[in-house]
C-alpha cells in the first residue's frame, strides 16, 4: 500500500507579479494481479509561457491516463518496460499540448513546462524527465537522485517539454529494484534539497519529511502541514519560485504516536 | 506543549547550504576629463543610490555582482566583482582622455574570468550584464572590441548596454552595441541606476526557465 502526500505553493515572486502557481502534480495507483502500480507525476510551467498554468496540468494528465492505461491493460512487466515505451507515453502528453496549441491558435511555446515522472511497479521502476527539478529515490536508508537536473549555462533557462529539440534532452532510466521511497521536487526546492557542491541529494531534507509521512495518522492534516511548510517564511527566505514536493512510501507505518495524538484507523 | 506544531513534523527538515546563484554586472564608466564637475559628482551619488537599492533587496544584495572599470586616460578596474550587499561605493575622479575600445576589452575578459569562477565553485550564473556609460567617443581604436560586443551578444555570453552622456558619440556607440544605445536626459544618473536596479532585481527574482521582462527605460532616457 502506498502512502503519500503533494502539495505545490505558489512562489512570493508569481504573488507579487499575479501570476498562478504554475507547478502541477499528480498521482495515480493501478491494480493488477494484486500489484499495485504507482504513477507520480509533475510540471512545472515556464514563467515566460502564457498558458503554463494549462500546459503543466494537460501534461501531467494526459501522461498520467496514457501510461495507467497501457499498464493496466497489457500488464507491462519489468522485461517490457524500455525507452520506447517510456518516450510513447511521453510523446503523448507532447501532442496533447500539441493539439491544445492548436485549438486555441497558440504557439506551443506558450504552453512550455518541464517534466518529471516515476512509474513504481512492486519490484522495478521507471522514471522520465525533461529539464529542472529532481526525482529522489531511497537505497538503504540513503537518498539519491535519479537525474540531476539539467539547465542551461544560465540559471535561468532550462529544457521544456515544448521545446523543438526536446527528444534530445529528455531522460530515462529504469531501475530493476525495489524502491519503497520516492520524491518529487520541482525547481523552487531544488536549492534547498540538493548539495550543489557535492552534486549530491540532501538527505537530511528527505529523511524527515518521510519519517513524518510514515508516522502520519491523517492524510488531509499532513497535506496542511506540508503546504503551510512550503509557505512558510523559512522556506520562502531561499526560495521565491513556486515550489512541489511529492512524497510517496511504501513502507508500513511506524507507531510513533505523539503526546495527545490518537492512532488514526 | 506539542499540540499544535505549525508544519507537523516537515519543519525538522534541513535545508542544502547551496550558494546563491550570481548575476554579475560590469559598470563600464567613462571618466575622461570631459566628465569633471558636475556630471561626475551626479555619478557618484547616483553609485551610492545604486548600491543603497540593491542592498534593500533581499534576493538581489545577495544575488548581484557589481564589479567597475573605469577609463579616464587609463582602464582601471576600481572595483572586482562584490555582491551588492558588500559593495562600497567609490568616488571616481575624472581625468584623462577616452580609452573606451580597451575598456570594453577588459570588461569581456573580467566576464570571461568571471564564469570561470563561478563554474570552478559550482555557481550558477545569470547571463552577465556589461553596462557602458560615456559622454564622449573611443579616442582609441575601438573596432576590434565593437567586433567582440557583436559575437558575444550573438552567442548569448553576455549583454552589453550603451549610455551616452551630454556630448556622447551615439553613432559610434551604435556601431558598437547591437542595442541601440540610450540618452542619458540632463544629468539622471540618479534616475538610470534605479533602473538598473530594478532590472537587476528582477533578474534575480527571475526564476529557472523564466524570460526575463527588464522595466521600461523611465524617467531618464531622451527620446
Amino acid at each position: 500500500m502506498w502512502n503519500l502526500v503533494y502539495a505545490s505553493a505558489q512562489g512570493t515572486s508569481h504573488l507579487q507579479t499575479g501570476q498562478p502557481c504554475q507547478d502541477y502534480c499528480a498521482t495515480v495507483t493501478t491494480d493488477t494481479d494484486q500489484r499495485t502500480v504507482l504513477l507520480a507525476a509533475c510540471a512545472d510551467g515556464a514563467g515566460s509561457a502564457e498558458m503554463a498554468e494549462a500546459g503543466a496540468r494537460l501534461a501531467v494528465d494526459t501522461y498520467l491516463a496514457t501510461a495507467s492505461g497501457a499498464i493496466g491493460r497489457e500488464r507491462l512487466g519489468p522485461g517490457a518496460i524500455d525507452q520506447q515505451i517510456l518516450r510513447g507515453w511521453i510523446d503523448a502528453a507532447r501532442q496533447r499540448l500539441l493539439l491544445e496549441s492548436e485549438s486555441r491558435k497558440l504557439p506551443l511555446r506558450q504552453f512550455a513546462c518541464t517534466f518529471l515522472a516515476a512509474i513504481v511497479w512492486p519490484e522495478f521502476a521507471a522514471f522520465s524527465q525533461i529539464g529542472d527539478g529532481v526525482i529522489v529515490v531511497e537505497d538503504q536508508g540513503d537518498y539519491h537522485h535519479v537525474f540531476w537536473p539539467e539547465s542551461g549555462e544560465y540559471a535561468n533557462t532550462t529544457r521544456f517539454l515544448t521545446d523543438l529539440d526536446f527528444g534530445k534532452y529528455v531522460h530515462f532510466d529504469v531501475l530493476y529494484r525495489p524502491i519503497q521511497d520516492v520524491a518529487i521536487v520541482t525547481d523552487g526546492l531544488q536549492m534547498l534539497a540538493l548539495s550543489k557542491a557535492t552534486g549530491k541529494v540532501h538527505d537530511p531534507f528527505f529523511k524527515p519529511m518521510f519519517e513524518n509521512l510514515r508516522r502520519a495518522p491523517n492524510r488531509d492534516i499532513l497535506r496542511d502541514s506540508l503546504s503551510a511548510f512550503l509557505n512558510s517564511s523559512r522556506v520562502n527566505e531561499r526560495t521565491d519560485d513556486d515550489k512541489t514536493i511529492l512524497l510517496a512510501t511504501r513502507r508500513p507505518l511506524t507507531n510513533h504516536v505523539p503526546n495527545g495524538d490518537t492512532p488514526a484507523d | 506543549m506539542t499540540d499544535q506544531i505549525p508544519y507537523g513534523g516537515f519543519e525538522a527538515s534541513e535545508f542544502a547550504e547551496n550558494p546563491e546563484p550570481r548575476v554579475p554586472c560590469v559598470l563600464l564608466l567613462d571618466v575622461s576629463g570631459s566628465m569633471n564637475g558636475q556630471p561626475i559628482d551626479e555619478l557618484n551619488s547616483a553609485l551610492v543610490t545604486f548600491k543603497d537599492t540593491m542592498s534593500a533587496d533581499s534576493l538581489a544584495r545577495k544575488r548581484a555582482e557589481i564589479a567597475i572599470l573605469e577609463f579616464g586616460g587609463v582602464v582601471d578596474l576600481v572595483q572586482d566583482f562584490v555582491t551588492a550587499e558588500t559593495f562600497t561605493p567609490p568616488v571616481l575622479q575624472a581625468h584623462g582622455a577616452t580609452p573606451m575600445g580597451q575598456a570594453i576589452n577588459r570588461a569581456i575578459d573580467l566576464i570571461s574570468e568571471r564564469k570561470q569562477i563561478y563554474k570552478t565553485h559550482g555557481i550558477a550564473y545569470y547571463r552577465p550584464w556589461i553596462f557602458l556609460i560615456t559622454d564622449g567617443g573611443p579616442t582609441d581604436p575601438w573596432q576590434d572590441a565593437a567586433n567582440r560586443v557583436k559575437q558575444g551578444e550573438s552567442d548569448k555570453s553576455f549583454i552589453f548596454f550603451a549610455v551616452g552622456v551630454d556630448q556622447a558619440n551615439m553613432e559610434t556607440l551604435k556601431a558598437i552595441s547591437v542595442r541601440d544605445p540610450l540618452m542619458l536626459r540632463g544629468l539622471e544618473f540618479r534616475k538610470l541606476f534605479l533602473w538598473l536596479s530594478q532590472s537587476m532585481q528582477s533578474v534575480s527574482r527571475s526564476s529557472l526557465g523564466d524570460k526575463v521582462s527588464l522595466p521600461a527605460p523611465n524617467g531618464w532616457n531622451e527620446i
